[in-house]
């Protein structure tokens, strides 16, 4: 029997969203004839697969809801004397929102959230309102808008010309994106996140 | 006439409905209330793509997946040729519109080991293809009236 190879899929499984990679995968390799008619096939099934789960994940006004509350917190966040040298403009704040979007994005698509521990479990068991406490959600959430605006910081540490070049803000926005989590993470829980897939 | 009395049922409520005596239509010794029965909303509208795709569901029948629907899907469109991705997105949300529903099959070793997602028409999905299918046959003899029946032969 003919088997794509396992580095080719091994690429789709890592570029395919968690929710769709068993049934997508098993379907690329029942159709499996080449090399080059499996790589046409995932150009086709990989975008298209990334795109239904974003689109399942989380509405557009919503996600452009979100977009706005970034804005927002990091516009907060940057009228604290300890955050930035001096607040960042406009634009730097319209790119630290991109950046922090693309991250919660990928937190969309990509992310599996591992089981609790137990530890955690037992301590919800023995102190019920602790679940009300939404820490999980929050810090998933941080890490996932903080982590691609920390790509952003590392690009402009590479000087001060690169810095001016791309218009980069200074400082870690720590602050903004903490409010944004908090924000986003409650506003989450009360419309009511779409499932992530079916498959999930 | 038994005399029922009302449980769980606000007495203002209970006048309203039944004009002020209590129910009175009680067939199985249960008080039963008038309720007033809606028209079913109206499917959501489907795309031709989409009701492709619904058809090549109700054709496959158990054997509905991934690839089984875009090989039907690609005989129902021929000579034109149909993306894999597309009938994803496509599956995708029809299920989201409720039109149709998805279980994962046993792994198979023809599939490295991996399951199927088996999709299956829902009540909604039926109605929508029957729906599209009434409007098919309305344009086609539509059609057929206008450029005769010898055309409408030749197909």
């Amino acid at each position: 029997m003919v088997t794509p190879p396992k580095f080719l899929e091994s690429v789709v499984r890592r570029l395919l969203p968690p929710a769709v990679r068993e049934q997508v995968l098993g379907d690329l390799h029942e159709r499996y004839e080449s090399p080059l008619r499996y790589i046409a096939d995932a150009a086709s099934v990989v975008p298209a697969a990334i795109f239904s789960q974003l689109r399942r994940s989380t509405p557009i006004p919503f996600r452009l809801l979100e977009a706005l509350i970034i804005y927002i917190s990091i516009f907060a966040g940057a009228r604290v004397p300890f955050e930035f040298d001096r607040p960042p403009d406009s634009s730097q704040m319209a790119l630290l929102t991109m950046v922090a979007l693309a991250g919660l994005v990928w937190h969309d698509i990509y992310y599996v959230r591992p089981p609790e521990l137990e530890v955690i479990t037992e301590l919800k068991r023995d102190f019920p309102w602790l679940k009300w406490i939404p820490l999980r959600p929050v810090r998933e959430l941080y890490t996932a808008m903080f982590l691609p605006c920390l790509v952003l910081d590392i690009v402009g540490l590479l000087g001060p010309s690169v810095r001016a070049l791309l218009n980069l803000p200074r400082g870690m926005h720590l602050l903004g994106l903490i409010i944004a989590s908090i924000l986003i993470s409650s506003l989450r829980r009360r419309i009511g996140k779409r499932r992530p897939s079916v498959g999930a | 006439m038994p005399n029922l009395r009302l449980r769980r049922v606000p007495r203002i409520i209970a006048r309203a409905t039944s004009g002020g005596k209590g129910p009175t239509n009680a067939v199985d010794g249960l008080p039963n209330f008038p309720y007033t029965v809606r028209q079913m909303a109206r499917t959501e509208s489907t795309g031709s793509f989409e009701q492709l795709v619904l058809a090549a569901i109700l054709s496959l029948d158990d054997d509905a997946y991934g690839v089984s629907i875009h090989a039907k899907v690609e005989r129902l469109v021929r000579p034109k040729s149909v993306s894999l991705g597309a009938v994803y997105v496509t599956l995708d949300r029809l299920e989201d519109k409720g039109m149709i529903c998805s279980r994962l099959s046993e792994p198979t070793a023809e599939r490295g080991g991996r399951a199927k997602r088996c999709y299956r028409l829902e009540a909604l999905g039926e109605h929508a293809l029957r729906e599209s299918a009434v409007t098919a046959k309305r344009i086609w003899d539509s059609i057929a009236e206008t450029w005769g029946k010898d055309w409408a032969r030749q197909w």
